[in-house]
């Protein structure tokens, strides 16, 4: 056996909470069969960390290591041990990068009034920026436990802060739609299924969560950051009648890097949202810069290197480096990259979209309605002057005047 | 006297097709719980969770794949 040592220390402070590293391990006969992948937590003083794999069978393909409101380091093929110090998190909101990419310039717009955003993801964890956002529970197999959906992963409470954080310190980073109504379902896996890490599901619990969002939530959009590479009848159905009552499901196209998008971005019913990065915003990593400079945009835009793409992306959105909520801590932050968080990007800018379309609102809840909000997004996009495969149609751009919020005015003057 | 090791079951997911009445799905439900190779685990308002004995599996997908979705577990994970 082979030991891996990593040391985490930290350059200011101390995080709000502990950290983990991930390590995933490549097989050396080539076998997508044995990937493996091992996780260890450490304190908020960091401390050491200890992986023992077997040499003969396995290589290190990747470690990151991640805390709360500090940047993640990523090492791709580690050699030896590692000394990592972690840089805190930039706090200099309340705009970063990718409300610029969808055009919100203005702090005090504050868009979505009046649209309301289901999200299907790893849960919500309490937050103050997250105050208004409605957490429905988990729906474990087929069953909806209003108890359960705690985000124990960190990923669902950074996609909804992406859509609607409401934070009350200005240096803090704001949601692109902080005044839409964000419902959240957690998916879990049941008792004895196939799937059973908290980051893992299958399609019972999606497909009953799309039609409870749709039916009883009467939501306006859906955010869906995960995908598989099968396709699934069940999953597809329940998205044809959310769609066939005008609910409009917007898609990670999946993080594999590949001309091919996961499922359910890859249906025809759905918005499948591409990754976009942006020159020099966080540290410099290899792994989420593209390999070719050719590759970057004038504007210093590229597609993620581990964004999918195709003929089917309908947008690409800010997916590198994004800066949002986390549930370990009610003030906490974390960086994330993903397709995962492109899609709530996209959902966000097409709510502050759909907020001032009054003959949207108008529609009955029927295909024409999701219809509409379809080529209301498209209309929204603008180019960033990557190629069709990678943008779709480009970045969805957030209308200049958004509703901004009634302000409380407390006078000491008769 | 040595037990013969059975043949694990096979989990599946029955999923409506297209839009069905409540009462049809209760009456798919029912039908799949009253199939002897069948064994309901979970009944959603979508989708049923059954497992299937390797024997009764030929059976099973013949009667029910014509009027529900019928499929294997699918795995989704995070983006």
């Amino acid at each position: 056996m082979q030991t891996l040592r990593v040391n985490v220390s930290f350059s200011q402070g101390e995080p709000r909470c502990g950290g983990g590293v991930l390590l995933e391990l490549e097989s050396k006969n080539g076998s997508a069969q044995e990937e493996k992948v091992k996780c260890e937590d450490f304190g908020i003083r960091g401390g050491r960390v200890e992986f023992k794999f077997d040499e003969r069978r396995f290589r290190p393909l990747r470690v990151s290591v991640a805390a709360v409101d500090y940047w993640t380091a990523l090492f791709e093929r580690p050699r030896g041990h590692l000394d990592v110090r972690l840089e805190p998190l930039p706090r200099s909101g309340p705009l970063g990068w990718w409300h610029e990419a969808v055009n919100i310039t203005d702090s005090l717009e504050y868009g979505g009034r009046g649209v309301k955003i289901g999200v299907i993801d790893t849960g919500f964890g309490k937050h103050d920026a997250l105050r208004h956002v409605k957490n429905l529970g988990a729906f474990e197999g087929v069953y909806l436990n209003p108890a359960a959906g705690f985000d124990t992963h960190g990923h669902g409470t950074h996609v909804a802060g992406i859509i609607a954080a409401r934070p009350s310190r200005r240096r803090d980073y704001r949601g692109i739609a902080p005044m839409a109504a964000v419902v959240t379902i957690k998916v879990a896996s049941g008792s004895r299924r196939l799937a059973q890490s908290n980051d893992r599901w299958n399609q019972d619990s999606v497909s009953e969560a799309i039609e409870y969002l749709a039916a009883h939530e009467r939501v306006d959009l859906i955010n869906m950051s995960f995908g598989s590479r099968q396709r699934s009848l069940t999953v597809h159905d329940a998205v044809r009648d959310a769609f066939d009552q005008g609910v409009l499901c917007l898609c990670a196209a999946g993080n594999d890097g590949k001309d091919q998008l996961r499922f359910p971005a890859a249906l025809e019913e759905t918005v499948a949202v591409a990754a976009l990065g942006k020159v020099g915003f966080g540290p410099r990593n290899g792994r989420l810069m593209p390999d070719e400079p050719g590759k970057v945009t004038e504007g210093g835009f590229f597609l993620a290197p581990f964004s999918n793409y195709g003929p089917g992306v309908a947008c690409i959105a800010p997916g590198v480096r994004v800066i949002s909520t986390a549930p370990f801590h009610p003030m906490a932050y974390s960086v994330m990259s993903g397709t995962s968080m492109a899609a709530p990007a996209a959902c966000a800018a097409l709510a502050t979209v759909l907020s001032g379309d009054a003959a949207y609102h108008a529609l009955p809840r029927s295909a024409a309605r999701a219809i509409h909000a379809r080529n209301a997004l498209e209309k929204a996009c603008k180019t960033v002057e990557l190629s069709f495969t990678y943008e779709g149609k480009g970045v969805p751009q957030c209308p200049a005047q958004s509703p901004r919020p009634k302000r409380l005015i407390i006078s000491s003057t008769p | 006297m040595k037990a013969r090791k059975a043949h694990p079951s096979v989990t599946y997911f029955v999923g409506r097709k297209y839009q069905q009445e409540p009462e049809v799905w209760k009456n798919i439900v029912s039908q799949l719980g009253a199939f002897k190779e069948v064994s309901v685990v979970a009944a959603g308002r979508r989708v049923v969770e059954v497992e299937v004995s390797p024997d009764g599996e030929p059976e099973f997908i013949r009667m029910f794949s014509a009027i529900c979705h019928i499929e294997r577990p699918v795995d989704f994970e995070v983006a």
